[in-house]
């Protein structure tokens, strides 16, 4: 009876939990955390003149990711003294289910979203995301050490600087397509993508997000030749694995929507097979090609210093996204017929 | 809140700076050296003169032939031999080698410092590579070459040398032009490094800076210039010098520096002269004194060496280019502001090496 | 041929030379008397121009029962190495500290503390520079140091 009721339930369930379980969920963020540090790490060899992992997995050394992390977890947890245990195991866990939570709202295909958010699914993602630098900062803090201190007090000082510039850039989207939904953002960008009206704000977006997920030049939260590791400078074994995947998941989600935002999200030029599939196909396509650009970025550029960054950030990013929505805001009401002209609403 | 700055850490160096900050700004900036010693002056006290080549050249792993060269000098000098020219064309081609090695690794470490940017690092390591090849053709050895004796060289140049140089030359040229293009004009670098640490001219003299730090305050002074020793003198080279005295100044000069030691290498190499290239020295020098001061990679180094007849020196005192440039480094809170992040690429355009500090 | 800069050593210290030799081309060797260390020290500075403190040390003459203390001065403007000793007896080294002539004194009188035992007077931060904080070995560069007791001081 009851494993009736369960296999009924499931039935009826089955897309939310291929949803959640499988692909934009947890098994698409891990695949997608480990194929980017092979990426990266092979990549960044190239570019230094090393060959990188070659031998574990026979082909470019692929298991070498995973037979780190193997070795992670089988090393020993150090839990420094005078810190509080429990939440000093936790918070590297929840650190990451919680930003883990925004690829909820990315829409893959007009009808596979793991929640549409009753239409506010930008200010979802924005409330979702956001709560990762709280968490990096009790990380920081609890850590009870000096570099983690100053690693989580620069977690937050980029976040909310570069946090607030972003948002201002969506709206200007937000205004474009008429709503906060991802998937009416979307829909809105069939004949053109908001990359070119909306030029100013996908450049003050870039930047920004950039600072949010700490990718060069902006991963002044760990920077290693200055405060060794930041806020995980005491976390070892495990819990390092787990805080090493923090450097992925929200380079993941944000990255997501950026490509949902302003170029195009799963819409593509060309449809085969089924809708569907090739919406999965165009993200993800799109996707990748954005993470390569970001991932190249870490051999050809410096990082920035602190005070640097929160000039760029408030003195030229902040402005220029006021400005792109004041600009859109205008021709919004005072001209709503240029944005048929590209077919927007 | 002070922050113990090493030595375990992934820049600082067998060294540490204990930080006194406020928030990012750094306060006061003390080094604490020592973690290398090895009281090298007190085992040259115990060595015989032949003998105490090996321990000056762990002075400093990256320049070994700069230091040997001021001790294998200082024994000449007492002893009053006149060493060979073809030895002391040698002797120079290999002292800018050296040199050559030392900058490279420094110009990695300051890419390095400035964060996410290890490339410029192993491009740098590798193209030393091809440099301690042609040294290990010369003398049979890498890093260490114990090459210099008193009196001249162990070796004569092995036949092929020449090609060789000039073939690793015609490639580093190359090179040089990539670094300058990727790294010394990326706008990135010189945000970190323009008008950071910086160094007044005035300071940098009265604090006794050294070599390219002191060069890199627009202070014109380089000891193969002021006191030309070995072949210099009749080489043709600019001495190198900027007016900024920042981070960035002091990288250039080490890099203008690297251009000058591949025209001071050509031109050596194409001039050797015939003749012998080492004459006999006897066991045994009369007693005495040297002061003698050679240019290496990090500055002039002072070597003093005083002996009193017997087959092993009295006294040597070695005035360490490292240490000196980092008394400089301990002041530098006072008239220049730092932050946490500016302290790893002020550290490494100084360019200290601790193997020397420490002695 | 006389050198300009020996010359004026010689009329300016006058009653403080003890010996004044040439060491080489721009190396010049001066003793001065133990007393007039400080005045000397302040003249070579401010009338001979002797601007640079590059290193000081010690040479431990254990027959003549003397530590001479060698400073190690340049001019930046004649380019002129001077090198300034000054012998004092063995027993209950003293010296007065130059660190307010020559600040990067600091380092090299810290160094010669620790490594000959000489009491530096004046000095604001007398403390272990290259040795380990818990050092007891006795003075390392003294020629009487016992190669024994630096052992002993490491077996922790």
């Amino acid at each position: 009876m009851l494993i009736d009721e369960i296999l009924g339930w499931i039935k009826l369930n089955l897309k939310d939990l291929i949803q959640i379980v499988l692909f934009p969920g947890i098994a698409f963020i891990l695949i997608f955390a480990v194929a980017a540090t092979w990426f990266e790490r092979k990549y960044l060899a190239h570019s230094m003149l090393r060959i990188g992992p070659l031998h574990t997995g026979r082909v470019a050394g692929w298991l070498q990711i995973i037979a780190d992390f193997i070795k992670l977890t089988g090393k020993e947890v150090i839990t420094p003294r005078n810190v509080n245990v429990f939440l000093f195991n936790l918070l590297p866990v929840l650190s990451v289910c919680t930003s883990a939570i925004a690829v909820a709202f990315i829409p893959f295909s007009s009808d596979w979203i793991i929640y549409e958010g009753n239409g506010i699914s930008l200010l979802l993602f924005f409330a979702a995301a956001s709560l990762t630098p709280y968490i990096t900062l009790m990380l920081g803090w609890i850590s009870n050490n000096k570099y983690s201190i100053i690693g989580a007090m620069r977690v937050s000082y980029v976040y909310i600087s570069a946090e607030i510039p972003a948002f201002l850039a969506a709206m200007g989207v937000a205004i474009m397509a008429g709503s906060f939904s991802l998937i009416d953002i979307v829909e809105a960008q069939s004949r053109i993508p908001f990359l070119i009206p909306q030029i100013l704000g996908f450049i003050v977006f870039f930047i920004a997000f950039l600072a949010e997920v700490e990718r060069v030049p902006f991963d002044i939260p760990v920077a290693e030749q200055e405060i060794v590791a930041g806020w995980r400078t005491e976390y070892s074994g495990i819990n390092f694995g787990v805080t090493m995947m923090m450097d992925y998941i929200p380079l993941c989600t944000w990255t997501l929507l950026f490509v949902t935002l302003y170029l195009g999200g799963y819409q593509g030029p060309l449809i085969f097979a089924s809708q569907t599939l090739s919406n999965f196909f165009w993200i993800l396509l799109k996707f990748s090609l954005v993470i390569v650009v970001i991932l190249l970025f870490r051999s050809v550029f410096p990082r920035l210093r602190m005070d640097q960054t929160l000039r760029l950030t408030w003195k030229y990013l902040t402005p220029a996204a006021f400005l792109n929505l004041i600009i859109t805001a205008i021709i919004a009401y005072y001209y709503p017929d240029l944005f048929g002209l590209i077919g927007a609403s | 809140m002070i922050i113990s700055w090493g030595p375990q850490h992934p820049i600082s160096g067998q060294f540490r700076i204990i930080l006194e900050t406020d928030g990012e700004n750094v306060l006061k900036l003390t080094p604490d050296i020592g973690f290398t010693h090895r009281g090298i002056e007190k085992i040259l006290e115990n060595r015989t003169f032949l003998q105490g080549i090996v321990p000056v050249e762990r002075l400093s792993m990256l320049d070994t032939a700069n230091f040997l060269l001021a001790y294998v000098r200082a024994v000449e000098e007492i002893a009053e031999v006149d060493v060979p020219p073809r030895a002391k064309y040698i002797r120079t081609i290999l002292c800018e080698i050296s040199r050559i090695n030392s900058h490279l690794y420094a110009l990695g470490l300051i890419a390095e410092a400035c964060g996410g940017y290890p490339a410029i690092f192993l491009w740098t390591v590798a193209d030393r590579e091809l440099f301690l090849d042609v040294a290990e053709m010369l003398t049979g050895t890498r890093w260490s070459y114990s090459f210099f004796i008193p009196g001249g060289v162990r070796r004569d140049i092995p036949s092929g040398f020449k090609e060789k140089v000039l073939e690793v030359l015609d490639y580093f040229e190359g090179r040089l032009e990539t670094y300058r293009d990727s790294w010394l004009e990326n706008e990135l670098f010189k945000r970190r490094a323009r008008g950071v640490g910086e160094l007044p001219l005035d300071k940098a003299v009265t604090l006794g800076a050294a070599g390219p730090t002191l060069r890199g305050s627009g202070f014109r002074f380089d000891t193969r210039k002021d006191e030309p020793y070995e072949a210099y003198e009749d080489l043709d080279f600019k001495l190198v010098s900027m007016e900024e005295g920042d981070s960035y100044a002091r990288t250039m000069v080490r890099y203008l520096e690297m251009v000058e030691s591949v025209k001071i290498i050509r031109e050596a190499i194409e001039n050797i002269p015939e003749g012998r290239f080492r004459v006999r020295v006897p066991m045994r020098v009369p007693e005495g004194e040297a002061y003698v001061r050679v240019e290496t990679a990090r500055g002039e180094v002072g070597l003093h060496m005083i002996t009193d007849g017997s087959i092993k020196p009295y006294r040597v005192k070695i005035n360490s280019p490292s240490l000196r440039n980092l008394y400089v480094l301990s002041r530098m809170p006072e008239f220049s502001r730092l932050l946490v992040a500016d302290v790893p690429v002020v550290l490494w355009s100084f360019d200290p090496w601790f193997l020397d500090a420490d002695r | 041929m006389s050198n300009p800069v020996m010359d004026d050593l010689r009329r300016i210290l006058s009653e403080s030379i003890l010996d004044l030799r040439e060491l080489g081309k721009r190396k010049i060797s001066i003793t001065v008397k133990a007393d007039n260390l400080l005045e000397a020290a302040r003249i070579l500075k401010e009338k001979m121009g002797f601007d640079v403190l590059t290193s000081a040390g010690a040479i431990d003459y254990i027959a003549k029962k003397i530590f001479q203390i060698v400073y190690y001065l340049w001019s930046s403007k004649r380019r002129t190495v001077l090198i300034l000793r000054v012998n004092i007896p063995r027993e209950n080294p003293t010296i007065q500290s130059l660190h307010r002539i020559w600040e990067s004194a600091d380092y090299h009188e810290r160094e010669m503390w620790e490594m000959f035992g000489i009491d530096v007077q004046g000095h604001p931060n007398l403390t272990r520079i290259l040795l380990p904080e818990d050092w007891s070995g006795g003075f390392p560069l003294r020629k009487d140091f016992d190669w024994r007791g630096g052992d002993a001081a490491f077996q922790h």
